[in-house]
């Protein structure tokens, strides 16, 4: 009776083996996350632009725009391997998805864009189409992968920023960062300035509640809890920095640039929004 | 007397054991049930969406192609049905047609090069084939999630009392390859 159920076992496991999510054998993510140049298509000077707006970007919203290039699919769907990809590095973050995955093969000429859940709302089917016509194709269309991708990437970028109504640099000038240890500065004179806000915000919660706490006593309402919340609105915005929610800002590595840990998914996830096109 | 109290305190130490494994092996079964159903209605819903991309669609074809009026009757009726449906199996049924008139206004749509560069098209093209893509996503969602849910409930001692509650396997879409991912939109 034993060997039928390990038998069976074994044949449940195979089952669900094969109908597994990653059959795709995606490769794992750089360092620098944000460009993951496999096919080596893209000049180093775009690297580093597409680096600065990608980390820019991600400071501010916490979503992340990830440009891939493949030498090929394996014979996979452009959109389902951008999918799986997305999937599978956890682009975005877990609690809102707000990923964006920009994938393109050189050999099967083809190139997507794949939306997670939390940006289909602006990153539309329609516009992700849209941007690879009007940024993308007519550069790749040439072999110039470097600059379609960069241009569909500051597009997406754009779109994104105006989501969140974050604040980049307009026309994507960003020669304004000298080199990557002006930006960690920034970077590191943002996360005081979130700790400040945290911990002013918590001072004033507790204030709050000893306040609340002290009507709720006078007038015996005593539901004083409700009122807690408001204080917290610090807390959410930058939050991601400190680790546990938002997913690997690591400060640790960020010596010298972003060479040491880096950048990596928050875990957010994909439902198949996105457009994608031949070239 | 001290014996018989033993004796007591074993029965029910046993029977809190088994209720109590019995309990959890009934909610983990429930939840896993719960998110298969999550699933399916997901797909139900992309597929909704789908069908009401359609009107929108439709004109826009209708101003360059105009004597394709059996397509846009097929489409509109399996449409209609679609909305009507009242259970899950009419829905699949009037799905099914669906795709069915929606796969020959495609192939209406190839003899029209003007159309195919229409902006406004092409950006219907674009959420029609980011919606098959949802559909398709949301399917192998569904199966993911099925699997391990009919893995939970024939594995022992599940087994046993799954089919005492009443849970019942749930059943696989088929034909999940790769080619069906975007059976309909190519742009080349």
């Amino acid at each position: 009776m034993k060997k039928i159920f390990a038998l069976f076992s074994v044949v449940i496991l195979i089952l669900s083996l094969s109908f597994s999510s990653f059959a795709i054998d995606i490769p794992k993510p750089t360092n620098d996350f944000f460009v993951n140049d496999f096919a080596n298509v893209i000049s180093e000077e775009d690297e580093a632009q597409i680096m600065k707006i990608g980390a820019d970007l991600y400071e501010q919203t916490q979503a992340q725009i990830v440009v891939v290039t493949v030498e090929s699919l394996d014979g996979y769907n452009v959109d389902e391997y951008a999918l799986e990809l997305g999937r599978e590095w956890g682009v975005g973050s877990k609690e809102t998805n707000n990923g964006v995955v920009l994938l393109l093969s050189v050999s099967d000429r083809e190139v997507t864009i794949q939306v997670g859940y939390g940006l289909e709302g602006c990153v539309t089917d329609a516009k992700s189409g849209e941007i690879l016509d009007a940024y993308a194709i007519p550069y790749l269309k040439n072999n110039n992968f470097s600059t379609g991708l960069t241009e569909a990437y500051k597009a997406i970028t754009m779109v994104v920023c105006n989501e969140y109504g974050a604040e980049l640099n307009p026309d994507y000038q960003i020669d304004n960062y000298d080199t990557y240890e002006t930006y960690t500065d920034d970077y590191v004179e943002d996360v005081i300035g979130g700790l400040i806000i945290v911990i002013v915000s918590i001072f004033m919660l507790v204030i709050m509640r000893i306040i609340i706490k002290k009507i709720g006593d006078d007038s015996n309402h005593g539901d004083g809890s409700n009122y807690g919340g408001g204080g917290y609105s610090g807390n959410t915005r930058y939050g991601g920095y400190s680790g546990p929610t938002g997913g690997g800002f690591s400060v640790g590595g960020s010596r010298g640039g972003f060479s040491g840990g880096g950048f990596r998914g928050g875990g957010g996830s994909f439902g198949g929004g996105g457009a994608s096109r031949g070239f | 007397m001290k014996r018989g109290l033993i004796v007591i305190v074993a029965i029910v130490a046993v029977i809190a054991i088994i209720g109590g494994s019995l309990i959890s092996t009934y909610n983990n079964l429930v939840d896993k049930q719960a998110n298969v159903e999550n699933k399916e209605a997901e797909i139900q819903v992309y597929l909704q969406r789908r069908a009401d991309l359609i009107p929108n669609l439709v004109n826009t074809v209708k101003a360059y192609a105009e004597h394709e009026e059996g397509v846009y009757t097929a489409l509109a009726e399996a449409r209609a049905k679609l909305n009507s449906a009242s259970n899950t199996e009419e829905f699949n049924e009037a799905n099914e047609s669906f795709e069915w008139a929606l796969s020959r206004l495609l192939v209406v749509v190839e003899n029209y090069p003007e159309l195919q560069a229409d902006k406004n098209f092409i950006a219907l093209q674009d959420q029609l084939e980011g919606t098959e893509n949802r559909i398709a996503t949301a399917r192998k969602d569904y199966n993911d999630a099925a699997t391990d849910y009919n893995a939970t409930i024939k594995k022992f001692p599940n087994v046993i009392f799954a089919g005492i509650l009443g849970f019942e396997e749930a059943v696989l879409y088929e034909a999940l390859d790769t080619s069906q991912f975007a059976p309909i939109v190519n742009f080349d």
